[in-house]
């Protein structure tokens, strides 16, 4: 073999391991871009690309002026990577620190969790110790708390705490109106309305949510020229505005409270509405709850919404819509008297009592003095017909339509049901079960001159991130009376009570006319009328003439007294004369002396 | 037999003549790849600068975005701490802790002064009539 024959060998062996290895660099290359592609382009991918969810506000709820009642309370979440944070020493100086700010949280509970660097799992059935890279420290951590733990761990130098921004609902004004605003629970990061406002508007104040991937930098932050890909658009929940009013709501809780301590009823409740709008201007019961304070919930009898799902025997406070309807209808006038029968009276088989024996009285004396022989009379004069379709004008056995749910009808039985004592006793608020809404609506018609208003609780929707505002309309009530006089005649009449005579004398405010009527009914236990459980209620407005309000005050099962007249009436009188002086409502009685 | 017979002298001088306009296109070339070198170089530099600071800027303004969405959060509590410190339950309280001689006016009291303004009654009628009026 010449020289030449040997380089030219070589020559060919370079050739062909040039040629060997490109045709490997050829296949791999093949194998990276083709076959694997999209495994390895998706590893890649994750590496540098970000997803961030941003979650919309849910809608607040404000009372008419723009308090806020419902809020969002901006907060954290602390979890920690027990790898990143290091050795114990690190451990015990982070669980120090937040220890320090959150009392509730034991430091050695927490440098536990710090160190449990591995957790148990099981590979292939084989159980495996793999990094642990979360440790969960608490929830719903407050702004300024959070700020200071971040700012100790940095001063320390300590790395592996993170800080999740979260909200959590929250109610400033704690216990006020709080059976009407509801409460929200938190289900694995999803809010659930339980009850009230919050469930009943859930579908217009939840927010949305939106989801965005990105590609990042090394510092997390996103590439300006890198791509975008966003999912949805997060938008916050709608803002309700309710018609309440605070400063009125706080009088009527803090009234209502009083009453609470002086009577230490089982429950009590009132409500104040505008007569010519429907708007309810204020709603209070008792027993009640913090929503901000998860022990003052534990009783459920405590966030059921009474005013509307609970139904009661009203008793005497239907007088006034009985009568109304048959000076309406021309049966009777203010002056036709009726004979009382000395305050008992058998009618149907059935012995028919008055609380004090009563004689010959008018239709307006049988109002002050809540004789239940008179109107039972004058209802018998109205027959049964009558009766039923006037008490039925009134909205008795129909639902409110106010925003909250589960509402109830009432019981009002239909005219082919009633029996013979039906027509004594449905007008004196016996047999006949109603809503404290519904009781409300129909004094609002005595009130404004016989119009059965629509009640209302929302003023308006807003939608946050347009401004957009959908106005929630008064809607005119139907007319009921027929006569134009018959107003003026039944205030007339409801004026009496609270005057000297009446049935309700603690119920008048001094400067002003008062129009109302009490109640007392005797609570139904087991099928049979109770001698020692009563609900005492008045119901009235004021100034008589002009009213500025109805209020209506109920107390269920009150103790050491029964009467309307001396457990709500005083009730009635101090939530209005404090609501009085904050309206500005000029005193009538006074100027009309003065004018003289 | 063909003889041509060369000047020596006159190609030589075409020689130079060719040479030299050679040597200015080669130049001229050199020059115009250079010339446009310069340019691309400088319009990718001032590309990569402007990239740089849209970085940069784009960093601020993220950064930016965070401080105000840290700000929102923070007025967010103010304006929850302001409702809770607002409502009448809290200012009763501290009216009693301060043992405040707050009482309501009596009636008598405010006549005189609501009957001196004119008109003053309906209008106030007019707003407690309607209170869902704005």
């Amino acid at each position: 073999m010449t020289r030449n024959d040997a380089i030219s060998t070589r020559i060919k062996i370079m050739c062909l391991i040039f040629f060997v290895v490109l045709a490997w660099l050829a296949f791999h290359l093949y194998e990276v871009q083709i076959t694997r592609h999209d495994e390895l382009y998706g590893k890649a991918r994750d590496t540098y690309t970000s997803v961030k969810t941003k979650q919309g506000k849910r809608g607040e709820i404000y009372d008419y002026d723009g308090n806020l009642l419902v809020g969002n309370i901006p907060c954290f979440d602390l979890c920690a990577d027990p790898e990143i944070i290091g050795d114990e020493e690190n451990c015990r100086i982070a669980a120090g620190i937040i220890a320090k700010e959150l009392p509730e949280l034991k430091k050695d509970d927490l440098v536990k969790r710090l160190m449990k660097k591995t957790r148990n799992s099981e590979i292939n059935g084989k159980p495996v110790g793999i990094k642990n890279n979360y440790a969960f420290i608490a929830s719903n951590v407050e702004l300024k708390t959070a700020k200071d733990i971040e700012d100790a761990l940095k001063k320390k130098k300590i790395k592996g705490i993170s800080f999740k921004e979260t909200t959590k609902r929250y109610y400033p004004k704690n216990e006020l109106l709080a059976n009407i605003l509801g409460f929200t629970n938190i289900d694995r990061d999803e809010v659930i309305a339980v009850i009230g406002l919050e469930k009943f508007f859930n579908e217009f104040i939840k927010p949305s949510s939106s989801e965005i991937h990105y590609e990042r930098a090394r510092d997390g932050l996103p590439l300006s020229y890198g791509w975008q890909n966003k999912i949805d658009d997060a938008k916050d929940g709608m803002n309700v505005y309710l018609t309440i009013r605070e400063p009125i709501q706080a009088i009527l809780e803090e009234e209502l409270d009083k009453l609470m301590d002086k009577w230490k009823p089982r429950a009590a409740y009132a409500i104040m509405a505008d007569p010519f709008t429907g708007s309810i201007i204020a709603v209070a019961q008792r027993p009640t709850f913090n929503p901000n304070d998860r022990k003052s919930m534990l009783d459920p009898d405590a966030w059921r919404n009474r005013i509307t799902e609970d139904i009661f025997e009203p008793g005497s406070i239907m007088k006034p819509m009985a009568v109304a309807g048959a000076i309406d209808s021309g049966i009777v006038t203010p002056n036709t008297s009726f004979d009382c029968e000395n305050g008992a009276w058998f009618y149907g088989g059935k012995m028919l009592r008055d609380s004090h024996p009563l004689s010959l009285l008018t239709v307006s004396q049988i109002i002050q003095k809540s004789s239940n022989i008179g109107t039972a009379k004058i209802a018998l004069k109205m027959g049964e017909r009558h009766l039923y379709y006037t008490l039925k004008s009134f909205g008795f056995g129909d639902k409110t339509g106010v925003p909250l749910k589960p509402e109830t009808s009432g019981i009002f039985r239909p005219l082919k049901k009633w029996d013979t004592l039906s027509i004594t006793r449905f007008p004196i608020g016996q047999g006949i079960g109603v809503s404290p809404l519904q009781l409300v609506r129909a004094y609002c018609a005595l009130a404004n001159g016989g119009y059965l208003v629509k009640l209302r609780m929302i003023d308006k929707l807003e939608n946050p991130d347009t401004g957009h505002i959908i106005k929630i309309p008064v809607k005119p009530g139907m007319k009921i009376f027929k006569n134009s006089k018959t107003h003026q005649q039944i205030v007339s009449m409801m004026k009496l009570v609270t005057q000297k005579g009446g049935t309700a004398t603690k119920a008048a405010i001094d400067g002003y006319q008062v129009a109302g009527k009490t109640g007392t009914s005797q609570k139904v236990i087991n099928g049979q009328y109770s001698h020692s459980k009563f609900f005492a209620s008045f119901a009235g407005f004021v100034p008589a003439d002009n009213p500025a309000f109805v209020l209506f005050v109920t107390v269920d099962e009150p103790q050491g007294a029964e009467y309307g007249g001396t457990i709500s009436a005083p009730a009635f009188r101090e939530i209005s004369e404090r609501t009085l002086r904050y309206l500005d409502i000029k005193p009538d009685v006074l100027s009309t002396v003065v004018s003289k | 037999m063909n003889l041509h017979v060369r000047n020596f002298k006159t190609d030589d001088m075409a020689r130079r003549r060719r040479n030299k306009s050679g040597g200015t296109a080669y130049l001229l070339f050199i020059g115009k790849v250079f010339f446009f070198g310069i340019a691309i170089f400088g319009v990718v530099t001032l590309r990569i600068s402007i990239n740089e600071k849209i970085e940069r800027l784009n960093r601020q303004a993220v950064l930016v975005k965070v401080r105000i969405h840290e700000i929102d959060r923070e007025i967010e509590n103010i304006k929850i701490d302001r409702e809770r410190l607002t409502c009448w339950p809290h200012i009763k309280k501290k009216v009693e802790a301060f043992k405040l001689a707050l009482r309501f006016p009596s009636p008598e009291q405010v006549h005189p002064l609501l009957d001196g303004i004119p008109g003053r009654r309906d209008l106030t009628r007019e707003k407690t009539r309607d209170v869902s009026k704005r």
